[in-house]
C-alpha cells in the first residue's frame, strides 16, 4: 500500500515561492490503476516525482508498505528506485548509444528483482520489438520507443510503474496500443500511476485524481 | 565491465570527438618520449666529444714574471707524474677583416693531441725566425710561405697540419699556431696529459701552493660535471615544456567530458531514475576518462616507439626509451586523465535528476 499524508511541495521561481502541491492526501491500494488528470503546470509531475522517489516534499509523509520514503538517505533513495519504481515518461529518455536490447537491460545493473533473459525475449516478442533489438533508438519509431521503455520499467519487477504522459508524443494508433498494454499488465497485478492531461484516457484506471493548482481530489469516474 | 562495454558503445556512436582526445595526450607522451630520446643523444654526443679530449688539464691564470713555474714545471718532470705538458697562450690577430685563434704553443702541444703535418714542416721550441703553422681549415686562406702581420711582426707560414681531432680548447683546425717563446704575456696556460686525473690534479696542487704560485686547474672531470649540470638542466626545462602539453590535454580532455555531461545528461537522468546512486554515475564518467589516457598512453607509446627507432637509424644512434620512463609516463596520464575527470565526473552525479528530466 502506497499512502501519501499531507504532502506539500514549494519551489522558489524568480524569487517567488510556489506551491506546487498543498498538503495532498492519497492511498493507493496493490493492483490500483491510478490516473492522474490536471492542467499543465497543475503539479501532477511533481507528485509523480515525489511518487518515484525523485523529489522529496517539504512537508508530510510518503509510506510504501509502511516505510517513511522520506526518511531515505540519497543511497536508500535510489535503491528504493531500482528495486520499487519503474518510470515510463513522455519523451523516452532512451540511451542513444545502446541498442534496443542494452537499453532494457539498464536497470539490471542497478536493481535487485532481476528479469532473466527469456523473459525479456517474451517481452520482445509480445511487443514485437524482438526483429529490432539489436538496433539503436533513432532507428525505431516513436510507438517502438515507447514500448521500449515498458520493458525497461519492467525489467525490475518494480512495485510501482509511474507513467508521464507515455502517450504525448505518440500518434493515435500508437497511443492506443500502449494504454492497451498498460490495462494488461495492470490485469496482472501491477499498481500503475498514469500521469495524463487527455481526459480520454480518465476512464482507463480503475481510480481518478484530479490535480487543480497544487491541490489533489478523487473524483467518480 | 559494464561501464567499459557502455564506454565501447559509446565510442562507436561518438568515436571521433573520443579519439580526439586520445590523441592529445597520445601526443603529450610523444612529446615526453621525445625529449627523453633527444637530452639521450645530446647527453652521450657531448660527453663522447668531452672523452675525446683525453685525461687533460689545465692549469690558467698562471704567473711567469718571477720564474718560478719554470722551477715547478723542472720538478713535475723529474718526479714523473705527468707524462706531456705545454705552455699555451692565446690571443687573436684580425686578417683581411677577418678574426683569427692565435695559440702559442710548444712544440710538444702537437704531440699532445697527435697533430700531423699535411705540407711543410711543424716548428721547434726554439726557432730564431717568426713562423707560424695553420690549421687544415685555414689552409685555402693561407699558402705556405704566406705572411701574417702580428704586432707590428711579420711571421712566415711554414707549415699547414692535417686534420686534428678535438682539443682541450675544441676544434684546433681554425688555429694559428705560434711558437710559444715569441709569447710576451705575463699570464699564461698549462696543458698537461695525464693517466690518473684525481692524482696529478692534488699533486699539482700540493706543488703550486708550496711554490706559492696563484692558480685555477680545469680538468675533464670537471667540464664533465659542468656539462652533465647544464644538461640536466636542459633536461628539466624540456620536461617542463613536456609538461605544458600534458596540461594542454588535460584541459582538452576536461573540456570534451563537460560537454559530453552535458549532452549526455538525459542519461544521467534516467540512470539515476533507474536507481542509479550518484557513485556510479560518478565512477562511470571517471572510468571514461581513464580509460581514454590509457588509450591514450598506448597510442602514445606506438607513435613514440616508431618516431625514435626512426630518429636513431637517421642520427646513426641507440633506440632509447626505458621502462621506468613508460611506467612514468603511464602514472602520469592516468594521473593528469583523472584530475581532468574529476570535475566534469562530480558535475554529473550532482545534476539534479528532476532537472534533466524534466527539460
Amino acid at each position: 500500500m502506497i499512502v501519501l499524508e499531507g504532502v506539500s511541495k514549494d519551489f522558489v521561481m524568480k524569487g517567488r515561492v510556489v506551491q506546487a502541491l498543498k498538503n495532498v492526501n492519497m492511498c493507493i491500494d496493490d493492483g490500483d490503476f491510478v490516473v492522474i488528470v490536471g492542467k499543465s503546470g497543475s503539479g501532477k509531475s511533481t507528485l509523480l516525482h515525489i511518487l518515484g522517489g525523485l523529489l522529496s516534499a517539504d512537508s508530510g509523509k510518503y509510506l510504501v508498505d509502511g516505510v517513511d520514503v522520506f526518511s531515505y538517505s540519497a543511497k536508500q533513495l535510489a535503491m528504493f528506485r531500482a528495486n520499487t519504481i519503474g518510470f515510463v515518461f513522455q519523451q523516452f529518455y532512451l540511451v542513444p548509444y545502446l541498442s534496443v536490447y542494452e537499453n532494457i537491460k539498464l536497470p539490471l545493473v542497478y536493481g535487485k528483482h532481476l528479469e532473466h533473459e527469456a523473459q525479456i525475449m517474451s517481452y520482445l516478442q509480445v511487443l514485437q520489438l524482438d526483429l529490432w533489438k539489436q538496433h539503436l533508438p533513432h532507428q525505431l519509431s516513436g510507438g517502438q520507443k515507447q514500448r521500449v521503455c515498458i520493458i525497461r520499467a519492467l525489467m525490475n519487477r518494480p512495485k510501482l510503474l509511474l507513467c508521464d504522459e507515455p502517450t504525448g508524443a505518440l500518434d493515435h494508433q500508437s497511443a492506443q496500443q500502449i494504454m492497451q498494454l498498460l490495462k494488461v499488465l495492470n490485469r496482472s497485478g501491477m499498481t500503475i500511476v498514469l500521469v495524463t492531461h487527455d481526459l480520454r484516457y480518465k476512464s482507463l484506471g480503475n481510480r481518478l485524481f484530479r490535480v487543480d493548482n497544487g491541490m489533489v481530489c478523487e473524483c467518480k469516474i | 565491465m559494464q561501464n567499459i562495454k557502455w564506454l565501447y558503445l559509446y565510442c562507436k556512436k561518438y568515436g571521433l570527438r573520443w579519439l580526439l582526445c586520445c590523441l592529445s595526450m597520445a601526443i603529450a607522451v610523444v612529446c615526453m618520449c621525445l625529449i627523453s630520446y633527444i637530452s639521450y643523444v645530446v647527453q652521450n654526443a657531448l660527453l663522447e666529444q668531452v672523452s675525446l679530449m683525453g685525461t687533460d688539464l689545465l692549469m690558467g691564470y698562471l704567473d711567469r714574471t718571477d720564474g718560478l713555474l719554470d722551477t715547478f714545471v723542472e720538478d713535475i718532470e723529474q718526479y714523473g707524474e705527468v707524462d706531456r705538458y705545454s705552455f699555451v697562450g692565446s690571443d687573436i690577430f684580425y686578417f683581411e677583416q677577418n678574426v683569427y685563434d692565435l695559440k702559442f704553443v710548444e712544440n710538444s702541444y702537437f704531440d699532445l693531441y697527435q697533430m700531423e703535418i699535411g705540407s711543410g714542416r711543424l716548428f721547434y721550441d726554439f726557432e730564431d725566425e717568426h713562423v707560424v703553422v695553420v690549421g687544415k681549415d685555414l689552409a685555402n686562406t693561407f699558402r705556405l710561405h704566406d705572411r701574417i702581420l702580428y704586432h707590428n711582426q711579420w711571421y712566415t707560414v711554414i707549415g699547414i697540419l692535417d686534420s686534428v681531432s678535438e682539443s682541450f680548447y675544441g676544434n684546433d683546425n681554425t688555429c694559428v699556431f705560434v711558437p710559444y717563446r715569441f709569447y710576451d704575456s705575463s699570464h699564461t696556460q698549462l696543458l698537461m696529459k695525464s693517466t690518473d686525473e684525481v692524482f696529478t690534479k692534488q699533486y699539482l696542487s700540493y706543488y703550486l701552493d708550496m711554490y706559492a704560485i696563484e692558480y685555477e686547474i680545469f680538468c675533464q672531470s670537471q667540464i664533465k660535471e659542468a656539462m652533465k649540470l647544464l644538461l640536466e638542466l636542459m633536461e628539466k626545462v624540456l620536461y617542463i615544456i613536456g609538461c605544458v602539453s600534458f596540461v594542454v590535454s588535460m584541459l582538452g580532455i576536461g573540456n570534451v567530458m563537460l560537454f559530453s555531461v552535458e549532452q549526455r545528461k538525459s542519461e544521467i537522468g534516467i540512470r539515476k531514475a533507474m536507481g542509479a546512486s550518484d557513485f556510479s554515475i560518478f565512477i562511470q564518467f571517471l572510468l571514461e576518462v581513464c580509460v581514454m589516457s590509457v588509450v591514450g598512453y598506448v597510442m602514445g607509446m606506438v607513435l613514440s616507439v616508431l618516431c625514435i627507432l626512426l630518429f636513431s637509424w637517421y642520427l646513426d644512434s641507440h633506440f632509447h626509451l626505458t621502462i621506468s620512463m613508460s611506467l612514468y609516463l603511464l602514472l602520469m596520464c592516468l594521473g593528469i586523465g583523472s584530475i581532468a575527470g574529476v570535475a566534469p565526473a562530480y558535475l554529473a552525479c550532482k545534476k539534479d535528476v528532476v532537472d534533466v528530466l524534466s527539460v
